[in-house]
């Protein structure tokens, strides 16, 4: 990875509307990809702190192929700015403050110009809370699926589906609210994005397993919310064993119908997919446990919301309403029976805590 | 007399066995093989630097996860072995995921090798109940529904296990282990049309040899021409599939012609479908050697994992009758909705060894899933006369109306009553049930039923010590003159060191053809 471009170049600047470039974030920390990007904490004339995302484009003049690097670049980032120009104001998606170009002077070099984008600054991402030994209570695992769910909900309602929800991409605030973030492999509906071609527009390592087998359904609706579904019930999965669902379903795939070498259709291996579906959930209710209170309506939501099938993926109330109208994706119910599942956490935990 | 009908003539049915079994056998592989592709991936490759940096339990976890999914665990192996190390706060699913992905082979859920005499309901019982429960949860699992429609089978509970396959059809219609599984069941169940109907209906049956092998062997089953048969031949000839994926089919189609008479052409097919063979289909293939000249089987493939059928068929030819028993015992427990190993094992144990007790237990394992089977109902008879159980051999050839039974038993139940007549001293009757299986047509068509028939009157005459013993053992010598049968030499050497006439050395030796 090519280091120290102008991308990189940025502590000390202050920027055109007054932003301060006070440090840089080391990206293996909590960020992964975005080779062209860098990230920066920055301090308005009022001493608020913020996130700087920074992109330059002498990397793609590098690339192979510079023109279309470039172009896919600068689409890329047309598409974030723009999706979150019209995410400004939703309560659970991360907020662009301020957008602009800067020019900066390379050690080596002449000078370039880095484009950059000054978003709300988290404490922390969900992956940085979730430590592998030490069980997240549920209390705050179901405070972020809710967030995470009205944060997906909000986005839809403006035709956007985020496509890349995985922990890292959830940050916490102050006061413990959870957004949403990272809008760079986003869609919106009805305009084309660089990542549309690409068979799985997020991390592979999550994705819904339709699209692991390479069937692209051409609906919107199903190929890009069922995906944020199915993102969302994963995150579930996660946060109850530490592995997201398509790593606990593939593990239980036996090895010639995984997708590394399966070559026959997504329907003709789903009845297999749907086996190994089952015997996953077994392992997350194991891990649930059978004490808690929450613990069969958790696994149904983690059940429909992950369903292998994206024909019946969701809640089924919401696909027979809306079947053929809208989203049947639609994660409005569970954002209450998260924020309800929530609660019921809470007053569990307490109750543990002050059994002797 | 019990009945030879296991191996008189055999159709390539699909076995029907639990899918994770199924799976692990590669039965339900894609049909072309393909080199696994390369899956490139930004994240997995930022991930494998973050690990290089911290090797935290944190990043093992993501990056093993994504190692699994991509199929590239070999580049997360340090990671795994970290998370399989760990202490025990770290969640169970993480380690056994881990672990999984260290073992070299994929988790197999290998069939447990058990000789289980008698039906274990309680533990059928408790499968049942822990598939039920799984299907609360997880109702469109259509492997669930097949797995617990074949347990209903194993316990002859017949209108369960069709409720069942019917909801797996219903949710998987195009599935290959779904129409495998559930022709095989309706064949068991006597309704082989709606078996052949449902294969035809399905678009897969005209793409997919192994559903294409089953239509055939259904179709053979209701004495129709299969529809698949012209085009099961041109993809044959192409070699358009695996080997493994076309071996069935090559067994099925090499039957067929074999019936029509086109036996070189068939023994060409057999060979085909031994290239890397499904252990049914070197099961076919060891059938066919015994009805027919010509056609070798590689040892090797005898010694396939799960080849209980096609040795037990191998054993009856040369005479091997202890380890006939034996894999019959095996071939029951991999093949529990089966009455064929349960028809070998007591044919063998009856006509070889003449062994009571053990053709009561096969018989008895038998009859709990098909209390009406004739052939096992006659073999327990006869296992009870053996036993001195005379009255109670009587009792369960009482209910059968032999003339409404199928051709080629109605010999052995003439035959076996025969035998009860002549174990009760009635012996003029006992001739007459005898005589009755002898000028049977099917006696008169099949030589082997034939001298089968007129061996065991000897034997009854030589046991009653009647003045007409020379004239059977003669006109039996003569029926068996030209007939090379391992346990038809083995019935005949009872019967002479019985009546204290020479035995050995008389006739050749029967030996394999294999």
């Amino acid at each position: 990875m090519q280091q120290n471009t102008a991308k990189d170049q940025l502590v000390g600047l202050t920027l055109p509307d007054g932003w301060k470039v006070v440090s840089k974030v080391p990206k293996a920390q909590n960020q992964t990809g975005g080779h062209f990007s860098a990230g920066y904490i920055v301090e308005s004339p009022d001493g608020d702190r913020h996130f700087l995302k920074a992109i330059d484009y002498s990397q793609a003049l590098a690339s192979k192929d510079p023109a279309r690097a470039l172009q896919a670049l600068t689409e890329a980032f047309n598409l974030e700015r723009d999706i979150l120009n019209i995410s400004k104001r939703l309560s659970h998606v991360v907020q662009v403050v301020s957008d602009g170009t800067v020019s900066v002077v390379p050690p080596k070099g002449t000078p370039e110009t880095v484009q950059y984008l000054v978003l709300e600054l988290a404490e922390e991402s969900l992956r940085q809370m979730v430590v592998v030994s030490q069980r997240l209570p549920m209390s705050i695992g179901f405070t972020a699926l809710h967030n995470v769910a009205n944060g997906l909900r909000q986005l839809a309602g403006g035709q956007i589906a985020h496509q890349d929800m995985k922990p890292s991409n959830v940050l916490r605030f102050t006061g413990g609210t959870f957004k949403v973030c990272d809008l760079g492999r986003a869609s919106l509906k009805g305009r084309i994005a660089p990542h549309d071609t690409f068979q799985i527009a997020g991390d592979q390592g999550y994705a819904p397993p339709e699209l692991l087998y390479g069937q692209l359904d051409p609906e919107f609706v199903v190929r890009r919310w069922g995906c944020d579904a199915y993102l969302l019930g994963s995150l579930a999965a996660f946060l109850v064993c530490g592995v997201p669902m398509t790593a606990l379903l593939i593990d239980e795939l036996h090895a010639t119908a995984r997708p590394k070498v399966w070559n026959g259709t997504y329907a003709a291996v789903l009845p297999q997919v749907r086996s190994a579906f089952a015997r996953a959930m077994e392992r997350i209710a194991l891990e649930i446990g059978l004490a808690v209170p929450y613990r069969e309506e958790l696994l149904l939501c983690i059940r429909q919301l992950c369903d292998p099938d994206p024909a019946v993926r969701g809640h089924p109330q919401t696909r027979a309403t809306l079947a053929g109208t809208g989203n049947v994706y639609g994660l409005e119910r569970y954002v209450s029976i998260f924020d309800r599942l929530g609660i019921e956490a809470r007053i569990h935990e307490r109750k543990v805590r002050q059994t002797p | 007399m019990s009945v030879r009908r296991p191996d008189k003539e055999r159709r390539l049915l699909p076995r029907w066995q639990p899918s994770a079994v199924s799976i692990a056998q590669g039965d339900l592989r894609p049909l072309i093989s393909r080199k696994p592709r390369m899956i490139e991936d930004e994240h997995f490759e930022a991930r494998k630097i973050e690990w290089e940096a911290t090797h935290s339990l944190e990043v093992a976890a993501e990056l093993v996860a994504s190692a699994i999914v991509l199929g590239r665990i070999d580049e997360a192996i340090p990671a795994a072995r970290l998370l399989a190390e760990a202490a025990s706060d770290v969640p169970a699913t993480l380690r056994e995921m881990a672990r999984d992905a260290l073992t070299v082979e994929p988790q197999v859920l290998a069939h447990r090798h058990h000789r289980p005499r008698e039906l274990a309901r309680h533990s059928i019982y408790s499968e049942v109940s822990r598939i039920r429960h799984h299907l609360t949860a997880n109702p469109r699992d259509a492997y669930a529904w097949v797995d617990i429609g074949r347990l209903y089978t194993t316990l002859g509970q017949f209108e369960k296990a069709r409720h069942a396959i019917d909801v797996a059809r219903a949710i998987a219609p195009e599935d290959r282990f779904v129409l495998r599984a559930a022709a095989r069941f309706f064949v068991h169940a006597g309704d082989a049309e709606i078996a052949e109907r449902m294969l035809n209906r399905a678009h897969a049956t005209r793409r997919d040899p192994w559903l294409m092998s089953a239509e055939i062997a259904v179709s053979q089953v209701l004495g129709r021409s299969p529809r698949t048969a012209s085009l099961a031949a041109r993809a044959l000839k192409e070699d358009a599939w695996t080997p493994h994926s076309s071996s069935e089919l090559s067994g099925s189609f090499a039957t067929l012609l074999m019936e029509e008479g086109a036996t070189h052409k068939a023994r060409g097919f057999f060979r085909q479908s031994l290239r890397d063979p499904t252990e049914n289909a070197i099961a076919q293939a060891q059938w066919a050697a015994g009805q027919t000249r010509g056609l070798v089987i590689p040892h090797e493939l005898l010694s396939h994992p799960k080849g209980y059928e096609a040795r037990a068929l191998h054993d009856t030819l040369v005479g091997d009758w202890d380890s006939a028993i034996e894999n019959c015992w095996d071939w029951v427990a991999y093949e529990p909705t089966s009455s064929r190993p349960m028809q070998l094992g007591s044919y063998v144990a009856s006509v070889a060894r003449e062994d009571s007790e053990t053709i009561l237990e096969f018989t008895a394992r038998g009859l709990a899933a098909e209390p009406r089977d004739p052939t096992l109902l006659n073999n327990r008879a006869v296992g009870l006369v053996y036993a001195n159980r005379v009255t109670e051999a009587a009792e369960i050839l009482y209910g059968l109306v032999i003339e409404k039974t199928s051709e080629e038993i109605q010999p052995a139940l003439y035959a076996t009553t025969g035998l009860i007549f002549f174990r009760t001293g009635v012996i003029e009757s006992g001739r007459v049930f005898y005589e009755r299986a002898i000028a049977h047509p099917y006696s008169r068509r099949d030589g082997r039923c034939y001298a089968l028939a007129l061996w065991h009157l000897a034997r009854e005459e030589v046991r009653a010590q009647t003045e007409q013993v020379d004239a059977a053992i003669a006109r039996a010598e003569k029926a068996s003159k030209d007939i090379k049968l391992a346990e038809l030499d083995a019935f005949r050497e009872r019967v002479l060191r019985a009546a204290g006439k020479p035995h050995k050395n008389e006739r050749r030796v029967t030996t394999s053809r294999v």
